[in-house]
């Protein structure tokens, strides 16, 4: 974490800043600038090595002017220093410059700040809601917006099936056809030599292999993709709000639903950001604890895209050997936790309880087999000369592309870019064990295989290391200190982190000094790597747009929120 | 299948036959949308097989027998999966597996998600959980044959006809009309 | 009394084909779930040996859609002219002889002709059925087909030069002493995998690429349409199945058991061998069958009549050796056709990204 003695440098002779100050008492650089200086800011702060851009979101403005104020956080990948630039934006002017032609990948975030909070992009390629219905009124994020008693009305029900052609009352074949939607109107058609014609299709929102209600719009001549426009908010769930009505110990069980394949992992980002907000550390055994499950989830998730990678390339039974090992670790998960998908076990200050008596033997027994484990299922794809036709070559991510796009996680570093955060920047017990982060360096789908599968193995050792750490470490698995009513400090912020299995992913509470957030924002990394898809899916065919989209390791519940 | 079929001389043991077939062969659509598609892709997997049962999940809607909406529903979703309910062939079963399928969920106070999916479809079975454990889904499955072979009506044969007592005539599908 | 005979054998052919059809399901089933670590139907019948009679009753009694842009009279017969090569090839076969007592001088003829219709119906369900899925699905049906019928023709030319008939019957009997499987091992192994493709069995299952095309061409079908198509795929794994038994494996030739024993044990046999295909490989993708039929499958057909010529003219075992040498020439050549896919691409790929790499911690 950087100290506030950092500041000085990283903002020194930036133009236009008003205030310079930390953002809570993590001791995060929080920079307050106005609009019109802003995109000089942006882009000296760019120059100075800030290139990852971490989150782009907004919050209601706190204080007695209305208005919303827009958050960016940057991360400097050489020293690790993060830094957090806050624009104030007047209610009757909510418009600021967009950053996507700095950040491609700026351009889905700016989407959802317009869809969630209202503001307006100057500049901005495409700016149309992205979560919400087209003809959604309002902007839920803003305090402004209440929330209905009783959620969603039949009304509002009725409207969106009608707007479809959908009879609410029909319940016979075929019903009304969507409009024939074209986004790829700016392509030519087709070749014309072959004198063929472009087409588009949509895959999804409901597909089988769309893993959950992804939806791309794909335009293909013949068998070649020319174009591919991911959208989401097929499970946009309101979770970040309804986190803003909620205390601060119910969050955990909210943010389980995020990333549903791998629980803990929001659970921990948001437990971390609390630590850090209330001044409390975590045990020693709830470290280890956090290890333990944090690696066995990742295992988890990566058994749920393994048989998704197998389905995707047309292999029926990698499917049925990922899920025969990932239910023996579930079985663990419901012995200690209580629950197979949703723990609600990591909290501030610790865990929720610590492992039953014999649990510990049972996960060494499993964890002793895994690599033979491994081996089984790995049998079934890395050597199959098919599965190499499929994957080898193609799918290209350069790693140029990485930041640009606010990529990180696996899809990262099968590119070659060395980032880890359970390395780079410790949390848990992983600055008391040594993490080997595997690499390749094509940057293609076989790549993004090798290095996932490499990373189960990887867990798998860590998850026995901190296992055995764990017979030597007593003590309480929570922390005494935790109040029994959290309410952390007016105005002050926090951001947790950790490595989720897609990438890094982040929580960022806002505290107005009440039992309830103010702000709860997730940062997602499938979401940013998944709007990568336009530069993936080039030179593709349409055999491979879900082998290679299922590369990307895709969870539309942590995407949509 | 009309709702008369089920009596008369000739047609019940007719009956019975294709009510054996239907439970023995139930096959899903795959409608996954959140947290419950995991679990709904686990009870396919080797420690539950559905297909011990029969039960073998089709991608197409046209060959699906029951739609098992596993996870929340938003109003994005909806027309959707309304489409898919509609594009399935009659007789069709509904599984609402999961609290958000049922009644909204966690989420249900949002301003997005729509409060059980039967407000959009009949639904015949409601399986709680969150999200619903593979074995439950397995009870819903077998309860959904229980009640086929016991002659019970599907929830999309009572809404005709709660439709026709009030006058309210559901759309004819266009295979129907043709039909007749 | 003629007549009678022949529409008998119609009826007998008939069941004999839909009874095995029944079988290849329950043993693609049953198979599939004891290879994946399950069990496989249980509860409908004993170990589920009822399940195809449940799946197909139950699909009677669906709803007949039509979807509403459809080519209606395409889309009514489409499923008809699928469903017919697959009883229609029978003729052909030798038990034509036993039943209905006439039998094709050129059998082999007859069912490359009739099974070449199938894809014609495949086209014309997914041209008709007003969805893209279903066209793309059609097409890859259709291109694949053409594709993979030549090179299997030119395999099943050994057989016919061997045999010196292409009468299913003098071929079987041309067998009595050493299987053409050995004979030929080359052919069998071509023969083998064009068939896969001729029946859209993995790995080369594109037109019904479930996770690509939904269910592909057929998509659009409900009920016994549906059904039609289904059981017309099961056939034909059947009837293929039964084809290479006839040309490779010796027919009804062995010691001990009755021919139509023997004939059926080898053909499960080969039908086990095709669902083995199916729980282990992925699928190919569209341009990589293309490639791999013409310019792999195509040229080594040849390559394998102009061995059995050669061992026409001079002796069976000469014949033996060149063929294993061809097969095992192409066994090493597919695997490392796989060892290095995408190889030299990966390589400038790497040498560029690490470029830019440099590029961008500089």
């Amino acid at each position: 974490m950087t100290a506030p003695a950092t500041i000085a440098p990283v903002f020194e002779n930036l133009p236009g800043l008003v205030d310079v100050g930390v953002m809570g008492p993590g001791g995060m650089p929080l920079a307050h600038t106005t609009r019109d200086s802003f995109e000089t800011v942006v882009e000296m702060l760019r120059e100075r090595g800030f290139a990852h851009l971490e989150f782009l979101t907004a919050q209601e403005r706190s204080g007695e002017e209305p208005g919303v104020e827009m958050l960016y956080g940057f991360t400097r990948r050489a020293d690790l220093t993060r830094v957090v630039l806050a624009v104030p934006l007047a209610e009757d002017d909510l418009e600021i410059e967009t950053l996507s032609w700095l950040w491609p990948g700026a351009a889905v975030l700016e989407r959802e700040v317009f869809d969630l909070f209202g503001v307006a992009f100057e500049g901005h390629p495409a700016l149309k809601r992205i979560v919400l219905r087209d003809d959604f009124e309002g902007h839920p994020l803003r305090k402004s917006f209440e929330l209905v008693e009783g959620g969603v009305t039949a009304e509002q029900v009725a409207k969106a099936l009608e707007s479809h052609g959908v009879a609410p009352t029909s319940l016979g074949a075929d019903g009304g056809r969507q409009a024939y939607f074209d986004p790829f109107e700016h392509l030519a058609g087709g070749d014309p030599a072959l004198k063929s014609q472009r087409m588009v299709i949509n895959i999804g929102p409901q597909h089988p292999s769309t893993h959950g209600v992804l939806h791309v719009y794909l335009a293909i001549d013949g068998e070649q993709v020319v174009g591919a426009e991911p959208t989401q908010g097929y499970l946009h769930r309101c979770i970040e709000k309804l986190c803003e009505t909620r205390t601060y110990k119910a969050m955990p069980a909210m943010l389980d639903r995020c990333d549903y394949v791998s629980a803990f992992h929001a659970e921990l980002a948001y437990s971390l950001a609390m630590e850090e907000l209330l001044g409390i550390e975590s045990t020693p055994r709830a470290d280890y604890l956090r290890v333990l499950m944090g690696e066995l989830v990742r295992i988890t998730s990566h058994h749920t895209w393994f048989a998704a990678a197998g389905l995707d390339t047309g292999a029926l039974t990698p499917f049925l050997f990922a899920f025969i090992d990932r239910e023996l670790i579930l079985d663990f998960f419901e012995e200690v936790t209580g629950g197979r998908m949703m723990f609600n076990y990591i909290r501030p200050g610790g865990v929720k309880e610590d492992m039953p008596e014999g649990a510990a033997d049972k996960i060494r027994g499993f964890l002793d087999t895994f690599t033979h484990r491994m081996d089984e299922c790995e049998a079934l794809l890395t050597g199959n000369e098919i599965f190499r036709l499929r994957t080898r070559g193609i799918g290209f991510l350069d790693p140029a592309e990485v930041e640009p796009w606010c990529i990180t996680g696996p899809v990262a570093r099968a590119s070659g870019i060395d980032i880890d955060l359970r390395r780079d920047e410790p949390y848990a017990a992983y600055d008391r064990m040594k993490i080997n982060v595997p690499l390749a360096y094509s940057g293609d789908t076989y790549d993004r295989y090798t290095v996932r599968v490499a990373e189960m193995r990887e867990a798998g050792r860590l998850a026995l290391e901190a296992l055995n750490a764990l017979e030597g470490i007593e003590g309480p698995h929570i922390n005494p200190d935790v109040p029994r009513v959290i309410k952390p400090e007016a105005g002050t912020a926090a951001y947790g982190r950790v490595e989720s299995p897609r990438g890094e992913l982040g929580v960022l509470v806002i505290s107005d000094g009440t039992d309830k957030p103010w702000r709860l924002k997730v940062r997602s990394p499938a979401m940013s790597n998944l709007h990568c898809a336009p530069v993936i899916l080039q030179n593709t065919k349409v055999g491979d747009v879900v082998a290679v989209l299922g590369s990307v390791d895709i969870v539309m519940g942590e995407i949509d929120r | 299948m009309g709702v008369d079929g089920r009596s008369g001389v000739l047609v019940a043991p007719l009956q019975k036959l294709m009510d054996w077939a239907r439970g023995h062969s139930m096959w899903p659509m795959t409608f996954g949308t959140a947290c419950c598609a995991i679990e709904m892709m686990t009870v396919g997997s080797a420690r539950y097989d559905t297909d011990r049962l029969g039960i073998f999940f089709r991608n197409s809607p046209r060959q699906a027998d029951c739609m098992i909406v596993s996870g929340t529903i938003n109003l994005k979703m909806a027309p959707r999966m309304k489409l898919l309910y509609e594009q399935m062939s009659s007789p069709k079963y509904v599984i609402a597996m999961g609290s958000c399928a049922v009644g909204g969920g966690p989420f249900a106070a949002g301003y997005n998600v729509v409060n059980g999916v039967d407000m959009i479809i009949p639904v015949d079975i409601y399986l709680p959980g969150c999200p619903a454990r593979p074995e439950a889904l397995l009870h819903a499955l077998i309860t959904l044959y229980e009640r086929n072979s016991a002659g019970e009506m599907s929830a999309a044969e009572r809404y005709a006809i709660e439709c026709a007592k009030a006058e309210l005539a559901p759309a004819v599908s266009a295979a129907e009309a043709s039909a007749e | 009394m003629r007549i009678l005979q022949i529409l008998f054998g119609i009826v007998v052919l008939i069941v004999i084909v839909l009874v095995n059809t029944i079988v290849v399901m329950w043993v693609e089933r049953k198979e599939l779930g004891h290879m994946q670590g399950r069990l496989g139907p249980m509860r409908t019948g004993w170990h589920g040996l009822m399940q195809p009679f449940a799946d197909a009753l139950k699909l009677l009694g669906k709803e007949d859609i039509i979807p509403a842009g459809a080519d209606r009279t395409i889309f009514l017969i489409a499923p008809l002219i699928a469903f017919t090569p697959a009883i229609l090839v029978y003729c052909a076969t030798p038990w034509v002889e036993q039943i209905a007592g006439f039998s094709f001088d050129s059998g082999i003829f007859l069912v490359f002709a009739v099974a070449a219709v199938f894809p014609v119906g495949v086209l014309m369900a997914g041209w008709s059925s007003h969805n893209k899925y279903s066209l793309i699905g059609g097409f890859r049906s259709a291109a694949q087909q053409i594709s993979y019928e030549v090179p299997m023709i030119l395999a099943v030319m050994g057989v016919v030069m061997l045999a010196g008939s292409m009468r299913l019957g003098t071929i079987v009997e041309s067998q009595a002493g050493l299987y053409n499987i050995i004979k030929q091992p080359f052919a069998a192994m071509l023969f083998f995998i064009t068939l896969l493709s001729e029946i859209n069995r993995t790995p080369f299952d594109l037109p019904e690429a479930e996770s690509e095309l939904v269910a592909g061409f057929n998509t659009e079908y409900s009920s016994m349409r549906f059904a039609l198509f289904f059981v017309a795929e099961y056939a034909n794994v059947f009837t293929m199945s039964l084809l290479a038994t006839l040309l490779f494996l010796g027919g009804w030739n062995g010691p001990l058991l009755p021919g139509i024993v023997w004939l059926l044990l080898k053909t499960y046999a080969v039908v086990f061998l095709i669902i083995w295909v199916r729980a282990t490989l992925p699928r190919v993708r569209v341009d990589q069958l293309m490639a791999f039929g013409w310019k792999g499958l195509l040229p080594a057909a040849l390559v394998n009549v102009l061995i059995t010529a050669v061992g026409v003219v001079t002796n069976t075992w000469v014949l033996v050796a060149l063929e294993f040498i061809a097969l095992s020439i192409f066994v090493w050549a597919v695997t490392r056709l796989g060892a290095t896919a995408g190889d030299k691409r990966r390589a400038d790929a790497t040498a560029r990204f690490a470029k830019s790499r440099e590029g961008a911690s500089a």
